[in-house]
């Protein structure tokens, strides 16, 4: 209730419980800090505009997904990232690995892991937009192929066939990688 | 081979499922994004002005004569070409450039002076200006939000409440963007043409309408979410021409829905007929009680299925209220 109020000490704790994962999805989605930071940055105004709509009996976890997606979709048919892609692709981007997530220290294992991590997210770059929202949500944020097709305005099956595709692109693209 | 399949699938997920929380967001731009968030200064990201159609995008997509060379200029009917001043020689001659060899008469039987020439040239324009006007048909009307939601137009968001304080922006080629809960609805009525329905999340511009005796194509674009459109009794020797991603869609008379996603255009008839064409040209007709959807980056070949029940339902419903608001127009 507060934070439909927009009161200050509510706002913030719905921040801190939220931001982690709507910049972490974005993070994955857009595979760019910058681009991350921005569209973050808008979801949450578009939060903050909403705000006295929040129904404080439901989870806002798939409401908050869903603006994010939808973000992300405007940024993608934004001109900024049209003309970034046309000046760079993800095959020949030499800033791509400073790009994505490294250098984390640690044991040998976890640097393994983490080049791994590394690898996959190089992987899900390389996907088309739409593929690549497909296995995020799904697999990454483990949301239900019925969610999915209803936040994407596609039917059950498109987003099953759509998730299927995306792995399959996925395999070849890791398969590219040397994975 | 489908054991391996799913095997294969199932290490895929794995991988993907194991990726860790995305890598953390500079602790500065955290800080600053959650005080100005609670102290509600917030602002908008960068990139959402931004976003108007870069005319590169365009080419190859909708107007394939512009990959040859044609200026812009050729292919916009009505644009008038900068051919320098009205005095010049070439002008005042009406002369033309394929005038070979010696002239035995300079062409002028009798001279106009400048001040005729001029009054000629701004009746014509006046004709032409009336003309088309007077062919333009009605802009829409009858206008009916409600529902929790807000309508953005020209930058400037009102709640769905707010109908009296943004009615008289709703002309035809704005475009607008409708968000809200399942029960925002807005929809208006070109009497006697058609009646359109914008669900939440759509975002379109308002239908330029046909006209009434020549150019009789009705026209507007959706980028995303749910339309649905009923055409009335006017609607007959008209069409209606809609742009969305990666699909254009041709209708002529009928009952349908216009579905557009980022990856994805869907087309559901409930009567009547629909043809959805893609950026190769490729037309796919829709039949009635079926929808087609089409992928945006045609690697996926578009599939056809019988329309949703509660497709159906809201098509019938919108349809069933619709229609007596053509038909009152009629009667008028």
């Amino acid at each position: 209730m507060r934070v439909q109020s927009r009161e200050p000490a509510a706002l913030e704790e719905f921040f801190d419980r939220y931001f982690p994962r709507i910049y972490g999805l974005t993070q994955r989605m857009l595979g760019d800090p910058t681009a991350a930071q921005d569209v973050t940055q808008d979801i949450f105004f578009k939060i903050h505009r909403a705000a006295d709509r929040i129904d404080p009996e439901r989870d806002p976890g798939p409401w908050l997904t869903a603006i994010a997606c939808n973000t992300c979709r405007k940024y993608w048919r934004s001109k900024a990232y049209r003309m970034e892609r046309r000046s760079d692709s993800f095959e020949d981007t030499p800033g791509l690995d400073q790009r994505l997530p490294s250098d984390v220290p640690g044991p040998e294992e976890v640097v393994v892991a983490e080049e791994s991590a590394e690898r996959v997210q190089q992987a899900i770059a390389t996907l088309p937009e739409s593929l690549r929202e497909s296995i995020l949500l799904h697999a990454y944020q483990g949301i239900g192929h019925e969610q999915i097709a209803e936040m994407m305005g596609v039917s059950h099956a498109a987003a099953r066939k759509r998730y299927s595709r995306a792995l399959a692109e996925l395999g070849k693209a890791l398969k590219d990688l040397g994975v | 081979m489908t054991d391996e399949r799913n095997k294969a699938e199932r290490a895929l997920e794995d991988l993907v499922r194991d990726l860790p929380p995305g890598p953390a967001a500079s602790p500065e731009f955290a800080k600053n994004l959650r005080a100005s968030f609670s102290a509600g200064s917030i602002e908008a990201g960068s990139f959402v002005d931004d976003s108007e159609v870069d005319p590169a995008d365009l080419t190859g997509v909708w107007s394939e004569e512009l990959d040859d060379g044609t200026a812009l200029d050729d292919t916009v009917p009505g644009r008038i070409k900068d051919s320098g001043p009205l005095s010049s020689p070439a002008a005042a001659a009406g002369a033309t450039s394929s005038s070979t060899g010696p002239a035995k008469h300079t062409g002028r039987v009798f001279a106009f002076p400048v001040w005729a020439q001029a009054m000629t040239l701004a009746a014509a324009v006046a004709l032409i200006v009336f003309v088309q006007n007077a062919n333009r048909g009605a802009g829409p009307e009858q206008f009916q939000a409600r529902g929790n939601g807000t309508i953005e137009i020209d930058g400037k968001t009102f709640a769905l409440s707010e109908l009296d304080a943004f009615r008289s922006l709703l002309e035809p080629g704005t475009a607008i963007h409708v968000e809200g809960d399942m029960s925002a609805l807005l929809d208006f009525v070109y009497p006697g043409f058609m009646a359109v329905q914008v669900t939440p999340g759509v975002e379109m511009t308002i239908p330029e309408p046909a006209g009434r005796w020549f150019d009789r194509t009705a026209s507007f674009g959706v980028d995303h979410g749910e339309v649905r459109v009923v055409t009335g009794p006017d609607f007959a020797g008209a069409d209606l021409s809609i742009l969305a991603p990666g699909t254009e869609i041709e209708v002529t008379g009928t009952t349908f829905a216009v579905i557009c996603s980022p990856c994805s255009t869907c087309v559901c008839v409930l009567e009547g007929t629909a043809q959805m064409k893609d950026e190769d040209g490729k037309v796919q007709p829709v039949r009635p009680g079926r929808r087609q959807t089409f992928f945006n980056d045609n690697d996926d070949p578009p599939f056809e299925e019988p329309i949703r029940g509660e497709e159906r339902m809201k098509l019938e419903m919108f349809r069933d209220s619709a229609v007596p608001r053509l038909r009152s127009e009629e009667q008028k």
